[in-house]
C-alpha cells in the first residue's frame, strides 16, 4: 500500500508541475510546452515566455512549497507539536523583519533619514535580502528559545505561545518601519508580505535550490535521530542523540529555508502546517518519510495554488499568501477540532 | 573506591531547587547482577537511576568498568547503557516497530542502512516482550503496560552491557511482571548483562534480584543481598507501616507482608460522598 501511495505522490508532483506550465498571462499551447521541454521552442517569444517566466515560476513555486513544508515538518518534530509552523513560531515574522530592513535600506528617503544612504550597492541586493531574512529568522528562533528558557518552562505549548508572542512583536516592528518608510517602499513591502510568486525571476530557483536541497538532505540524514525526539528529549539522549545540537541544527535549517522562501516570495502561511499533517496521515510519521512526502506534496500544492492565484481573477493575480492562509486557517481549525 | 569492573558510584549528592534529593550515596554493582533499587515514593530512586545512567550530572562520580561516565560521549554512553525511563507518550502516530527500531540508533552511523540482521534482532526483541502481534500498531494506542514492554524491547535492541530501568513492571499485569523479570534475570545469567532497576514490589525484588539497595529520604540505608536488606524492622521504619518478613532458605522464598494501618487515615465525620 505504501508503495502505491508513494507512486501516487510522485505522479501528483509530476502532473501538477506539467499542468502548471500551461497557465499564465500568455497562452501556451500543448505543442508549445512539449516542444520547449523536448527540443527547441517554436519561436523566440515562446522560448522567452517558457524559459524566462513560466518554467522558473513553476520551479520556484515547487521549491517554495517543498521548503515551507519541510520547515514546518522539522519544527513540528523538534517541538513535538503537530500544530506549529514557521508562521506560528515567529520565524516568518523574523524573516519578514530582516527582509523589510534590507528592503528599506535601499529606500533613499529612509536611508537619508538615518544617514545611511546606500550602504549596500544595488548589485548585492539579491543576496542581502535572503541573508537579512535568515538573520531575522534566526533572531526570532533565538528570542523564542530565550523566552521559553527564561520564563515559560519547557512545555511545547509554551514554545508555541512564545512563538505567537514573538511573531506579533516582530510584526509590530516591521509595521513601524513601514510606517516610517516612504509610501512606495512601504507599498512594495506590504505586497511582498502578502506573499506572491508574481515577481519570480529565473535565478531565484538557483538560489533556493541549494538551500532547500541542503536543508532537506540534512533532515533526511538526521531523520533517525529526529525520530528519537518524538518520545521526548530524555529518551533521545538515552539513545545517544545530542539533543541540543540536533535541535539547534533543525531550527537553523528551518530558519534558513523559511528565510530563503520568505525573502524572495514573501509571507506564505500555513503550508508548513497543512502539508506535514497530511503526509503523516497518508504516508507515515517517521522523519525520512515525512521529509520526502513534504517535498512532493508541498511542491505540488504550491504549484497548484499558484495556478489558482494566476487564473482566479481575470487580468490580475491574487497574492498567493492570501489563498494559502484562507485554506490553512480552515485546516488549522479542523486539525485543532480533530485533536481535541 | 575504584573498581575496573561493574558500575561504581561514589558519594553522589543531588540538590534540586534547594531541596536535597540524594545525599552521599555510594553504590557498587558487580557485572552480570540484577540489582533492585527500593524505597518509598520520593526516596530518590528515579534520581539515582538518572545519575547511574549518566542522564544527569551531580556531585560525586559514576564509573562503568572503571571509566567515568562523564568522559564518555553521548553515543558511547548509549552503547554501554540502555535506559528504560517511565512511560512517555507521543502525539505522533509512530508505530511500535519504529519505537523498538530506535534501539539501533547508537550503533548506526548517519548513512548506515538497516540490515536483515537488524530486522531479526528487532523481531526477537518484540517477541521476547510478547508484542509480536502488535508490531504495526500505533505506540500511543498501546496500553501503559504494552508501552512499557515496547521500551524494554527497544533497550534489548540497544544491546548494551548495562541495562537501567525505572520501575519497569509498574504498569504490567502479574503475568508480564514475572515474564519481564524472568527475561531480565536470564539476560544477566546468560549474557552477563548488568541490570539495575527501581521497583516497588519487595517480594518480586526478593525473588529476582541478586542485590538490593534501600533508599530513604535520599540516603542509602541498606545495600546487600535480599535477605540482608529485607529486614522487618528496617522496612517498617522506612515504609512507615508494620511489616513481617517470612524468611526462607532462599531469597526467592522470602515473603514480606505489610499490616494494614490500624488507625483511620481520614476523619470521615461530616464527610460526604
Amino acid at each position: 500500500m505504501s508503495t502505491h501511495r508513494w507512486g501516487a505522490m510522485v505522479f501528483l508532483a509530476l502532473t501538477c508541475t506539467f499542468f502548471a506550465l500551461f497557465f499564465g498571462a500568455a497562452q501556451l499551447s500543448f505543442q508549445d510546452v512539449t516542444s520547449c521541454l523536448l527540443s527547441e521552442c517554436n519561436s523566440a517569444t515562446t522560448e522567452l515566455i517558457f524559459w524566462e517566466i513560466r518554467a522558473p515560476r513553476v520551479a520556484v513555486g515547487f521549491l517554495v512549497g517543498a521548503g515551507l513544508a519541510i520547515a514546518g515538518a522539522t519544527l513540528q518534530n523538534v517541538t513535538r507539536n503537530s500544530l506549529t509552523d514557521p508562521y506560528l513560531f515567529g520565524v516568518v515574522a523574523g524573516a519578514g523583519l530582516g527582509a523589510s530592513i534590507a528592503t528599506l535600506l535601499f529606500s533613499d528617503s529612509l536611508a537619508e533619514r538615518f544617514g545611511i544612504t546606500q550602504i549596500l550597492p544595488d548589485s548585492a541586493f539579491s543576496l542581502t535580502l535572503p541573508v537579512a531574512a535568515f538573520l531575522g529568522a534566526l533572531f526570532a528562533v533565538f528570542l523564542v528559545q530565550m523566552l521559553v528558557a527564561s520564563a515559560l518552562g519547557r512545555k511545547t505549548e509554551h514554545l508555541l505561545l512564545a512563538g505567537v508572542a514573538v511573531s506579533f512583536m516582530l510584526g509590530a516592528v516591521s509595521h513601524f518601519l513601514l510606517f516610517l518608510a516612504e509610501p512606495f517602499a512601504a507599498n512594495k513591502v506590504v505586497f511582498w508580505l502578502m506573499g506572491s510568486l508574481a515577481r519570480v525571476e529565473s535565478w531565484y530557483a538557483w538560489v533556493m535550490l541549494p538551500v532547500v536541497g541542503v536543508g532537506s538532505l540534512l533532515m533526511l540524514l538526521f531523520g533517525r535521530q529526529t525520530d528519537a525526539l518524538l518520545l521526548g528529549d530524555e529518551n533521545a539522549r538515552a539513545l545517544g542523540v545530542n539533543v541540543l545540537r540536533l535541535r539547534m541544527m533543525s531550527l537553523a535549517v528551518c530558519a534558513a529555508v523559511t528565510a530563503c522562501v520568505v525573502s524572495y516570495c514573501g509571507g506564505i502561511g500555513f503550508v508548513g502546517l497543512m502539508i506535514p499533517h497530511i503526509v503523516r496521515n497518508w504516508l507515515g510519521v517517521t522523519s525520512r518519510t515525512l521529509i520526502l512526502g513534504c517535498i512532493l506534496l508541498g511542491g505540488s500544492f504550491m504549484v497548484l495554488v499558484d495556478v489558482v492565484a494566476r487564473v482566479a481573477l481575470p487580468g490580475q493575480e491574487i497574492p498567493i499568501g492570501i489563498i494559502t492562509s484562507a485554506i490553512g486557517s480552515v485546516f488549522f481549525f479542523l486539525a485543532v477540532r480533530q485533536r481535541s | 573506591m575504584s573498581n575496573l569492573s561493574g558500575l561504581t558510584a561514589n558519594n553522589l549528592s543531588l540538590t534540586l531547587g534547594g531541596t536535597s534529593i540524594l545525599q552521599d550515596v555510594s553504590v557498587h554493582v558487580a557485572e552480570g547482577q540484577v540489582v533492585g533499587i527500593l524505597g518509598p515514593n520520593g526516596a530518590g530512586k528515579t534520581s539515582l537511576l538518572k545519575l547511574l545512567s549518566g542522564q544527569r550530572d551531580a556531585q560525586g562520580a559514576v564509573a562503568w568498568r572503571g571509566i567515568p561516565l562523564s568522559s564518555l560521549s553521548i553515543q558511547e554512553l548509549a552503547r554501554q547503557i540502555a535506559v528504560v525511563n517511565q512511560v512517555n507518550d507521543t502525539v505522533f502516530a509512530i508505530t511500535l516497530h519504529h519505537i523498538v527500531r530506535m534501539g539501533l540508533l547508537p550503533h548506526k552511523s548517519l548513512l548506515a542502512r538497516q540490515t536483515p540482521k537488524d530486522d531479526e534482532l528487532i523481531a526477537k526483541a518484540i517477541n521476547a516482550v510478547g508484542l509480536s502481534e502488535k508490531v504495526q500498531q500505533e505506540y500511543s494506542s498501546l496500553s501503559g503496560g504494552e508501552q512499557q514492554r515496547a521500551l524494554i524491547a527497544r533497550a534489548l535492541v540497544q544491546q548494551a552491557p548495562l541495562l537501567i530501568l525505572d520501575e519497569p513492571i509498574n504498569h504490567l499485569d502479574v503475568y508480564y511482571q514475572h515474564q519481564i523479570l524472568q527475561l531480565l534475570h536470564e539476560l544477566a545469567r546468560e549474557l552477563g548483562i548488568t541490570v539495575v532497576m527501581s521497583m516497588h514490589d519487595l517480594n518480586l525484588a526478593a525473588s529476582y534480584c541478586d542485590q538490593l539497595c534501600l533508599l530513604d529520604k535520599g540516603q542509602l540505608v541498606a545495600q546487600g543481598k535480599p535477605e540482608q536488606v529485607l529486614q522487618a524492622e528496617l522496612l517498617s521504619e522506612v515504609f512507615k507501616i508494620a511489616c513481617t518478613v517470612h524468611q526462607n532458605e532462599t531469597a526467592a522464598g522470602m515473603r514480606v507482608e505489610f499490616a494494614p494501618q490500624s488507625s483511620p487515615l481520614l476523619d470521615l465525620k461530616g464527610w460526604q460522598a
